[in-house]
């Protein structure tokens, strides 16, 4: 056997068949490498070996003597040339090279490393496949041109600018976008060549673009409706006709013809034909077509110029010349593309020479459309067989021609429709010299707008408008007591014509307008007559008038004025002296803003300076109530000047008339004391213009204290005790913060339906329990300490008591008021049967513990022991208590949310007692008792309590417990049976839970504990020391 | 008279398009705050006159600020109902406080930091807690035990807030007593402030009279006239001795009063005539000969004052 020497042969790929395969086979299929013949010629004795071996060349001697099976090889495969190689290796052996021998494909497991190596792809990584970037944000990015495509020979072959745009344009048949595009170039190489042969194309900007509409740059709202209507781009407007041929025309252009398409069409509908758009303006000048005057310089030259304008017009220069042609042509050429399009016609693609020059089949469609944007009005409309429905009329009224609709959507019956092709295609049937080509003589001259002149006015006329003149609103501001007082003012000022200024309109005044009489209906205030008894009215006026006379600081007077006043409309008249009032009639009267009052006023006090026998009947809008209340008013006001006037008299002791004289320096006062609500603000600036806080009586007037209650939260951030623990009045329990899982009453609910529901409680229990009067109720005496406490009560009681009531192991007798026992009559405290217990706490299987049966006797009695160890609190972060304010603050807190926590009792291997028997737990775990306690399933549930502590005002801190306590039943749980720990939260939730019991009768293992005490910002006190109380 | 100033140390020109509303000095003194109309705070060096940083982050303009007790911190509140608390370091917004249904007049921080009192537009006064996540305010007050309008003014002193509002009243809620004493001043109260002893109350009101209270009772003590205040929210000052009186007033000036014999001592021209200082601080810095005074006019400046 020979084996493949060196790496050549598998370099190569090829795989030589030792002996270890069939002979037969090998002989049937070998391709022998080159080297194994040399192999062979080295080392030529290998006699069968040779046989075996297909022979390789002719020249083989011994080459007849075998039959030829196979392939012919050539003498050496390195000197076959890579390409032949292939020749010579079986097909799935051959490999793609390019024109140098470079492999072409590469798998990605096969040339993927070497590949990025030994050639074509240039990385490390080679044809590695990398992993996928999203390039859906790079999307717009990319800009991808056909030379990404394009290999080296590619772009050799083909140049590196190949445009394949015109392939699209071929075959976009609704000559959209692209035809939109040619069009617009045709159009700018047509300025372009007018521009440079200006003579042989006698069309300028403004000719054209009298005929040309602009292209819009963007979709307008009606592209968009027409879209959505199914139109497109390219398309004209109108229902799908059938394309029909003209013979007679088709031939004109020789090129394409159309009759080709129209037959296969014949059975189909096409669009219209996009037509030229036009501006429809109605020509009302005497100018030439198109001729805009501002235009330029060379337009006026145009104008007048004549020839070259006449010619223009007369259409008699094609449109596109020799030289535009080629120039259009050959700019088209740059944009073209080689091959044929994949919809091309077969047809077409026998005539088309590919590779040549575009003949004139192919850009006459856009060399047509350039001529059709041209012709507008040329005679070329009417020979070319396309633009023959693209007809455009001026001044006419062809609209349907004009829009680019089709002969079939053109509304034939249209009076004044041109006939089409006859008229305007044929230049020939009418006289060239009278009418210009393409045109008709307007039947109908263009509507012009009538203008009318105005209607001449009669001789006489005077024009009389109605001037409606509103006095402008008096819209003052008053207070409501004054509102009326305005009213009434204005009333009286403006009796006879009223203004009727509808802000101050009320009922009583529109009545007043009205002139209707005052309906005897009960007054509308509420101290009227028909509301109050007489008595209580009198009441009210006595207590006003002392009220007003309080605050207007008046001497203590008799309250006969307000009597007075009620009396109705006798005048009271000890309550004026006459001459004071005949006196005051003679000074400036007060109210001189109000005249209306200051009438009442002078009126009243009239009425006691004896001119008038009773006192004026009131306005109809005053109430009662304001009567009474400006009668006492002006009595105040009558009494003050009285009582100047009395002083004065007394101090001159002259006449009454010299004493009045000297009041005068009052009046000052006087008109100061009635202001105007109005003047108020210019009288500001003194400070003393409002309120009770006119002068310098602050203070008591001034102060008002009431309640606050901030929410506990807040005291906290602002280490204050709440004040009002209780909360706000109202009953409204629940303040900001709290949680409402542990409020009070939804415990109290819990409670109860739960009590619904277990029904005895724990009175199975009490009733197995003979010590059951021992059961020290920690939770009922914590409430009432804390009912203490929050009352102000001495801590110390509570102290004690929670003391005493966790001094179990001492036995000491404890005093009676200290420790809430059962009552027996009292149903509350139930203790729940032992099932639920030992479904509780109970161990499945005592095997585990049998081994520390000996440690303890079990007393039936005792077992269930429940001793209290957690307390639990809402949890609130501590805080450095300040005072002992702070101390009520947690109490209320607990008692707000005391919620007993049965854990399993820790064990605890030491307790020590302090001097008065408080107890704290401690933290350490191993106990002497423990496994007796767990062999007898007894589970201690536990409540540590706030302890107090008497010699400091500080309260231990609830927190610290609370994570004792769970401190404890975690390890608790880790200690003993998981399950049981587990089943903890099942325990039913009674309200005697709340008040839980402790036997007394079993020694409490607690020790003193320390009380770690989450020392935070001025907590003097050291953690971890034994508390001594 | 020696220990206010005298003369115009430094101009802060920096706030632009409107007064500015606020200025606070830091606890130290050795800094200004000022917050105005462009929507920022500044913190400048009163004494060189430099803005360290600009805070920018309201929506609106800055009515009311405060700084912390650390230093590190300050608040806030604008026109866009927002308290904000800021790291005055880093200029981070460290918490965002919405609720306020108008604008917010002023900020307050209670003496740890802990709380942020804010007063507003919507005659309450809410507090916020600036260490929980939560937003929500601790205590909103209002209704019955809150005030009845616009909160102008708020201070808050140990266990004491100092309320001064629209309706006319200063209310003083003590947290510790859990009660509101209510003084009815009559007018508008624009400014209220402690005085350093803690014994006095100092209150402006739009009646242009600024009275001193004693706090324990409400009875006044003294009263200053001579400044211009009618419509503005016109602040006033003690000296961190008491011996003076400052305050804004509506025709630019700086107007200083002996406390004792209620004597206008010294008037400084902030801004011209009809530009309201609208803003007013007094270093907190009891031993300093002369505690400078900084001052913010409607005209966009801040001037501050020393000797």
């Amino acid at each position: 056997m020979f084996k493949s020497a060196g790496g050549s042969g598998s370099r190569r790929g090829l795989r030589i068949r030792d002996d270890e395969e069939d002979d037969i086979s090998e002989s049937v299929r070998i391709q022998r490498p080159a080297h194994t013949k040399r192999q062979r010629g080295n080392n030529p004795g290998s006699g069968k070996r040779k046989d075996l071996d297909a022979p390789d060349s002719d020249e083989d001697e011994n080459a007849d003597t075998f039959v030829l099976v196979g392939k012919e090889q050539p003498l050496d495969l390195d000197e076959a040339s890579r390409k032949e190689r292939n020749k010579y290796l079986p097909v799935w052996k051959q490999e793609v090279l390019d024109e140098k021998g470079r492999k072409r494909f590469h798998g990605a497991f096969t040339g993927g490393f070497s590949a990025g190596y030994f050639n074509t792809v240039g990385s490390k990584e080679g044809w590695t496949p990398s992993q996928f970037v999203s390039s859906r944000k790079e999307r717009a990015k990319v800009q991808q041109t056909a030379e990404d495509f394009m290999d080296e020979d590619d772009v050799r072959e083909f140049g590196p600018k190949v445009a394949v745009k015109d392939e699209y344009n071929q075959f976009d048949i609704l000559a959209g976008t692209q035809g939109e595009m040619a069009r617009r170039k045709a159009l700018e190489s047509a300025r372009k060549g007018q521009e440079s042969s200006s003579t042989t194309l006698p069309l300028n900007d403004a000719l054209l673009s009298a005929f040309v509409a602009p292209v819009p740059t963007s979709s307008s709202v009606g592209v968009a409706i027409l879209k959505r209507m199914g139109w497109r781009e390219g398309q004209g407007v109108g229902p799908r006709i059938k394309r029909t041929v003209d013979k007679a025309t088709s031939e004109d252009e020789g090129g394409k013809s159309d009759g080709d398409d129209d037959e296969h069409a014949r059975g189909h509908t096409f669009a219209p034909k996009e037509g030229v758009f036009a501006r429809l303006e109605v020509k009302t000048d005497q100018r030439g077509i198109g001729y805009v005057p501002e235009t330029s310089v060379e337009n006026a030259e145009d104008a007048y110029g004549g020839q070259k304008r006449k010619r223009h017009q007369g259409g008699s220069a094609p449109l596109s010349d020799d030289a535009n042609g080629t120039e259009s042509r050959s700019k088209q050429r740059r944009t073209e593309a080689f091959g044929v399009g994949a919809f091309e016609d077969e047809n077409d693609m026998e005539d088309i020479d590919v590779y040549g020059v575009r003949d004139s089949k192919q850009w006459n469609g856009v060399s047509r459309k350039t001529q059709g944007l041209r012709g507008g009005y040329h005679n070329e409309i009417g020979n070319d067989d396309e633009e023959e429905e693209q007809r455009l009329v001026l001044g006419g009224r062809g609209v349907a021609g004009m829009f680019g609709l089709g002969k079939g959507s053109r509304p034939p019956e249209h009076p004044g429709a041109i006939e089409g092709k006859h008229q305007l295609g044929t230049p020939g049937r009418t006289d060239p010299s009278s009418r210009i080509p393409g045109f008709r003589l307007v039947v109908k001259s263009a509507t012009f707008t009538k203008y009318f002149p105005p209607p001449t006015l009669p001789p006489g006329w005077k024009p009389q408008p109605r001037v409606f003149k509103t006095p402008p609103p008096k819209i003052v501001i008053f207070p409501t007591g004054y509102k009326r007082s305005l009213l009434a003012s204005q009333e009286a000022a403006t009796a006879p014509a009223p203004q009727y200024a509808s802000v101050q309109l009320d009922a009583d005044r529109r009545r007043d307008i009205l002139g209707e009489e005052k309906i005897p209906a009960p007054n509308r205030s509420v101290f009227s007559a028909g509301l109050l008894k007489p008595e209580d009215q009198l009441r009210l006026a006595n207590a006003l008038e002392a009220a007003q006379r309080a605050t207007g600081q008046k001497p203590a007077g008799t309250s006969a004025g307000g009597g007075t006043a009620s009396k109705g409309l006798e005048p009271d008249l000890s309550l004026i002296e006459k001459d004071v009032a005949i006196y005051l009639l003679k000074q400036p009267l007060p109210y001189p803003s109000d005249p209306a009052k200051q009438s009442r006023y002078k009126r009243f006090v009239e009425t006691y300076a004896g001119m008038h026998e009773t006192l004026a009947a009131p306005p109809p809008w005053m109430s009662e109530l304001e009567r009474k209340v400006e009668e006492g008013e002006f009595v105040r006001v009558a009494r003050m000047a009285g009582l100047a006037v009395s002083k004065n008299a007394a101090q001159t002791s002259g006449s009454t008339q010299g004493a009045l004289a000297s009041w005068a320096p009052l009046k000052g006062g006087f008109a100061e004391r009635f202001r105007r609500e109005g003047d108020k603000d210019a009288k500001s600036d003194e400070g003393e213009a409002l309120g009770p806080s006119t002068s310098r009586k602050f203070g008591l007037l001034t102060r008002t204290a009431t309640n606050f209650y901030p929410s506990r939260l807040l005291c906290k951030r602002f280490n204050v005790p709440d004040p009002h623990p209780e909360g706000p009045p109202g009953g409204d329990t629940k303040r900001d913060g709290e949680k409402e899982v542990l409020a009070q009453e939804v415990m109290d609910k819990l409670v109860r339906e739960r009590e619904d529901t277990v029904g005895g409680g724990f009175a199975g229990m009490r009733g197995n329990d003979s010590a059951e009067k021992s059961f020290t109720f920690i939770g009922a005496d914590i409430k009432k300490q804390l009912e203490g406490s929050r009352d102000g009560g001495d801590r110390t009681s509570f102290e004690k008591g929670g003391a005493a009531s966790v001094d179990a192991e001492e036995e000491k007798p404890i005093p009676e008021d200290d420790i809430a026992t059962i009552d027996p009559e009292e149903g509350k405290l139930d203790r729940p049967s032992m099932d639920i217990f030992t479904a509780i706490f109970g161990d499945g299987d005592d095997s585990d513990d049998s081994d520390d049966d000996d440690e303890q006797p079990v007393n039936p009695a005792t077992a269930p022991t429940i001793v209290p160890i957690a307390l639990q609190v809402p949890a609130e972060a501590p805080k450095p208590p300040t005072t002992s304010k702070a101390v009520n603050a947690d109490l209320s807190t607990d008692s707000a949310s005391f919620r007993p926590v049965f854990t399993k009792r820790k064990p605890t291997d030491s307790a020590t007692k302090t001097a008065n028997g408080v107890v704290k737990r401690g933290q350490s775990g191993s106990g002497t008792n423990r496994r007796a306690r767990i062999k007898r399933k007894v589970v201690h549930v536990g409540l540590v309590m706030m302890i107090g502590n008497k010699t400091r005002t500080e309260p231990l801190v609830c927190a610290p417990i609370l994570a004792m306590g769970t401190e404890i039943a975690t390890a608790t749980e880790t200690e003993t049976d998981k399950s049981q720990a587990r089943r903890l939260p099942a325990y039913p939730v009674t309200p005697q839970h709340r008040l839980l019991p402790v036997s007394r009768t079993t020694p409490s293992p607690w020790k003193t504990c320390t009380m770690p005490r989450m020392a935070r910002g001025t907590n003097k006190r050291a953690s971890g020391g034994t508390k001594k109380s | 008279m020696s220990s206010i100033p005298s003369a115009e140390l430094k101009t802060l020109n920096g706030h632009t398009g409107g007064p500015v509303h606020v200025c606070r000095f830091n606890n130290d003194g050795n800094y200004v705050l000022t917050g105005g109309h462009d929507k920022t705070v500044k913190l400048w060096n009163p004494n060189s006159g430099l803005c360290i940083k600009t805070y920018t982050g309201h929506g609106w303009e800055v009515l009311g600020l405060a700084v912390a007790h650390d230093n590190a911190r300050f608040c806030s509140g604008g026109t866009d109902k927002s308290v904000i608390l800021w790291d005055i370091g880093t200029g981070r917004i460290i918490r965002r406080f919405n609720g306020h249904f108008r604008k917010v007049n002023t900020v307050e921080f209670n003496a740890d930091a802990t709380v942020i009192a804010s007063g507003s537009y919507d005659a309450t006064v809410r507090l916020w807690d600036a260490r929980a996540q939560s937003k929500i305010p601790i205590q909103i007050v209002e209704g019955p035990y809150g005030p009845k309008d616009d909160v102008t003014s708020l201070k808050i002193m140990g266990s004491e807030m100092l309320v001064g509002s629209v309706d006319g009243y200063i209310r003083n809620y003590d947290i510790r007593a859990g009660r509101i004493y209510a003084d009815n001043i009559g007018s508008p109260v624009t400014s209220v402030q402690f005085s350093h002893d803690t014994n006095c109350i100092l209150a402006s009101s739009l009646d242009g009279v600024i009275r001193l209270f004693d706090k324990s009772n409400g009875e006044l003590l003294a009263d200053f006239k001579g400044h211009k205040n009618t419509s503005y929210r016109v602040p006033s000052c003690l000296t961190p001795t008491d011996a003076h009186v400052v305050s804004g007033s509506e025709d630019g000036r700086v107007v200083f009063w002996d406390l004792v014999d209620g004597k206008l001592v010294r008037e400084l021209q902030q801004s011209q005539e009809g530009r309201t200082v609208t803003a007013l601080d007094v270093q907190p810095v009891k031993d300093a000969a002369v505690p400078l005074v900084v001052s913010g006019s409607a005209d966009g400046t801040v001037k501050v004052w020393g000797r």
